[in-house]
């Protein structure tokens, strides 16, 4: 071989190596983007102001909390890495170390005690207090790395809201101001803020020094679709990876799709039928207990979401802390309904109204008409008032309903005493019924550290509520999830969609 | 011209008085505003709270007054959902609104005035059938109808076109020729019968006989005296097109303030809701006035 041509040979190697390099480098820096779509917007990504669920759950991919709620249900330590009760009514945290903020800075007890004395604070209140007033009093820091929480008075569930309060940056929030900080905000979380387009979409990128290590994929977009339709076209259309709350009938149409599946799983959200028992004819038990024997919950359920919810005569979801599962519906029996009501004193039925919101739960307009149905076979006449949501809660919170309302009651923390404290304490607000053996119950179970026990006076307040059927008991949903196969990823009860969990499926 | 100009301008004061005064009172009759934007366990000292600091429990006519001195220095408020100044935030939103009310203008009335000329030239002949078969499809699809339409077939069915969004060229098309639909049907039908009117003028009749080419009788003759009906015509549509783009920025999710002026009044989000009401007005009149100048411009007789 002439030096000439071992010359061109190496050189041809050297070119080929070089092209095999770049070929695949690219490879190797491609970014992984996973898309999620939701229905609206977040008015601003600062959790004292949007309490939104959407918005919540794309602000939990920002910000950590002290204790992280997982997938399966259980709470781990986050920010908190250790905690103890040295009085019943103070809780002493330990904080995680070497834990750095978005912009570097480092996370200590001062971010933790402006945090949350800033979300329970009482002048110019945000919107997030209800959630933390009555549990936390206050928190001030002992150390750098140790915070002390006061309550008011033992609470069984600190652990269980402590899941969802994000923590902030008080530098970055004192340096840029509050509204500034609402738009480009700074967290510990795997992801972190990169840019806003309203509207239209929310940029996240892994956080590289996310205390957890990197998330495995590198870039997280939330895109605002209001449109039902348009999420599932953008979901087929691959340009989404992650869609909710789809229609039960799509079902078979994602399943058929080879690049789609569906994620179902229990929602903590819990639907009914209220009765306002302080106005005739629902100041009558035997009536709202009519009410339940008339409507065929398994039949809606089958009929209208195709099977997915769970009928459930409780208040308290399949799906959190408290629920009780011996609990028996009231059994579906026209006639027994018309005896009870001409018991009361109707025998030929009466006419009521009842107000319910259009578009906003998962055929919800289809229910109540659904439900007028089967209560006209017992000869009660319904007349409907279905406005879209703003209006039904605006006339719902000033109390402006004389008959039944169709709503439902979303949960947090994954336990019970949430949905007591929304709709049945007397104190805190509560919906129309309420009663004081009712509140000494919900009373005895915020304070009861003991989860066996606790469990048993939740059994009595479900078997109280039962007996009293203030509402028309429903069902449990079930949240359904569109998700492309390029990703691996199970859905949650809580609503929530955390994007650390999700990998690229191999 | 400078009169017309000086008369138009002194109307804008006026037109946006009322505007604002007619909005105001809407918005703020449909109850507590306050219940919308706190969190739905707040109590009532939070509520009682939350309403002093953001003035509503100021007499009505106070509250608007104040509104309106401070809208005079050009601050709006600051929307109560967004945390951000209202004006700023719509003129935020106001480019996206802009490029595809710009969009659909062009796609329509590129295609709807040649085509209408044509069909006029030849009518009872298969290009006339066409136009008019535009004309009719077009009036009677509902944008939202077409939208969806047009997604499942160039975007699910055939991934030509992205699905919704804003970005990239492509995705403009599809929401721009859903908006621009009705528009072209409209502004065809009109060409179309102006014309017909003007080619039966005896004018046109006589510049045949003089020897004319044909194609300048119906350009210089018959076209040029068409132009102030459909000008008139087109300029009134514009300005619905503008609104209108709410629905086509829905089905698309097209980040434009059509939209977010609706979110905004389902909201009750008032500091958003009159700066919107405030832009769209002047939108309105500033084209008003560039269709009066037009005809200025196009019809001599006007300029005596």
């Amino acid at each position: 071989m002439t030096l000439h041509s071992i010359r061109l040979l190496r050189t041809a190697l050297l070119s080929l190596g070089l092209a095999v390099t770049m070929a695949t480098a690219p490879v190797a820096w491609a970014q992984t983007t996973v898309t999620i779509a939701q229905g609206v917007d977040p008015d601003v990504l600062d959790p004292g102001h949007d309490t939104l669920i959407t918005s919540v759950s794309t602000m939990l991919n920002i910000y950590d909390t002290l204790v992280q709620r997982t997938g399966e249900g259980d709470l781990v330590p986050a920010l908190a890495t250790e905690w103890r009760f040295p009085e019943p009514t103070v809780m002493e945290i330990d904080l995680r170390q070497d834990v750095t903020f978005h912009d570097g800075s480092p996370f200590t007890a001062a971010d933790v005690v402006f945090t949350l004395n800033r979300y329970v604070r009482e002048e110019n209140p945000l919107s997030i207090r209800p959630q933390i007033a009555g549990i936390i009093d206050s928190a001030d820091a002992i150390d750098d790395y140790t915070v002390r929480i006061n309550m008011p008075t033992p609470q069984a569930t600190i652990v269980a809201n402590l899941a969802r309060y994000p923590i902030l940056s008080a530098s970055a929030f004192e340096a840029m101001g509050e509204d500034a900080y609402g738009q480009a905000p700074v967290g510990t979380g795997p992801f972190a803020f990169a840019q806003w387009d309203r509207n239209e979409q929310i940029v996240l990128e892994s956080y590289d020094d996310h205390w957890r290590g990197l998330a495995d994929i590198d870039r997280l977009v939330i895109r605002p679709i209001p449109e039902d339709f348009i999420r599932f076209a953008a979901l087929q259309a691959g340009e989404v990876d992650i869609i909710g709350n789809i229609a039960p009938e799509r079902v078979p149409e994602v399943e058929a799709d080879p690049d789609l599946r569906v994620e179902a799983v229990r929602s903590v959200r819990n639907m009914f039928v209220g009765m306002n028992p302080n106005v005739p004819p629902f100041d009558d038990v035997r009536v709202r207990r009519a009410m339940n024997h008339a409507v065929n919950v398994p039949a809606l359920v089958e009929a209208i979401l195709g099977g997915h919810g769970y009928p459930n005569a409780s208040p308290c979801s399949g799906a959190i802390f408290g629920y009780d599962p011996s609990i028996e519906p009231y059994a579906y029996d026209p006639e027994q309904a018309r005896e009870l009501l001409a018991e009361a004193g109707y025998p030929d039925g009466f006419t009521v109204t009842m107000w319910g919101p259009n578009g906003r739960y998962l055929k919800d307009r289809e229910m109540q008409e659904a439900i007028a149905g089967q209560l006209s076979a017992i000869g009660v006449r319904v007349e409907h008032h279905m406005p879209e949501w703003s209006e039904f809660i605006q006339h719902f919170l000033a109390g402006d309903i004389e008959g039944m309302y169709f709503i439902g009651t979303g949960n947090p923390i994954l336990d019970c005493e949430a949905t007591m404290g929304y709709r049945f304490d007397s104190r805190r607000g509560g919906d129309f019924y309420n009663r004081p053996e009712l509140d000494a119950l919900i009373d005895q179970q915020i304070q009861e550290l003991d989860p066996e026990r606790r469990e048993e006076i939740f059994a009595e307040i479900q078997a109280m509520i039962f007996e009293d059927a203030p509402w028309i008991f429903l069902y449990d949903q079930e949240d359904l999830y569109g998700v492309n196969n390029r990703i691996e990823w199970s859905a949650r009860s809580d609503e929530m969609i955390w994007a650390y969990d999700i990998q690229l499926a191999d | 011209m400078l009169r017309i100009i000086g008369s138009r301008l002194l109307q804008v004061p006026i037109a946006l008085l009322g505007m604002t005064l007619i909005v105001y009172i809407f918005v703020t009759a449909s109850g507590d505003p306050v219940l919308l934007l706190a969190d739905p366990g707040a109590s009532a000292a939070d509520l009682e709270a939350m309403r002093r600091e953001l003035g509503f429990d100021r007499p009505w006519i106070v509250q608007y007054l104040s509104f309106l001195g401070d809208a005079l220095m050009g601050d709006f408020g600051t929307s109560f959902r967004h945390r951000l100044p209202a004006m700023e935030f719509v003129l935020g939103q106001l480019p996206a609104t802009l490029e595809l009310a710009a969009a659909s203008l062009f796609i329509a009335t590129v295609i709807s005035i040649p085509l209408g000329i044509a069909a006029a030239r030849h009518k009872g002949r298969p290009v006339d059938l066409i136009a008019t078969m535009v004309a009719v499809l077009g009036q009677s699809m509902p944008v939202f109808w077409l939208g969806m339409l047009l997604i499942l077939a160039f975007a699910v069915a055939l991934p030509i076109f992205p699905v919704g969004g804003r970005g990239t060229f492509a995705h403009l098309v599809l929401p721009a020729v859903t908006l621009g639909w009705y528009f072209n049907a409209l502004i065809t039908r009109m060409v179309r019968s102006t014309m017909l009117e003007t080619l039966n003028q005896n004018y046109v009749r006589t510049a045949r006989a003089k020897g004319v080419p044909e194609r300048r009788v119906v350009m210089r003759h018959a076209f040029r005296n068409a132009q102030v009906p459909i000008i008139t015509v087109w300029g009134l549509q514009a300005g619905n097109l503008l609104t209108g783009t709410v629905v086509a920025e829905t089905v698309f999710s097209w980040p434009g303030l059509g939209r977010a002026s609706v979110a905004a009044v389902l909201a009750r989000d008032i500091p958003v809701v009159m700066a919107s009401v405030f832009v769209f007005t002047v939108i309105f009149l500033v084209i008003n006035l560039l269709i009066d100048l037009s005809y200025y411009l196009i019809d001599p007789r006007i300029r005596q």
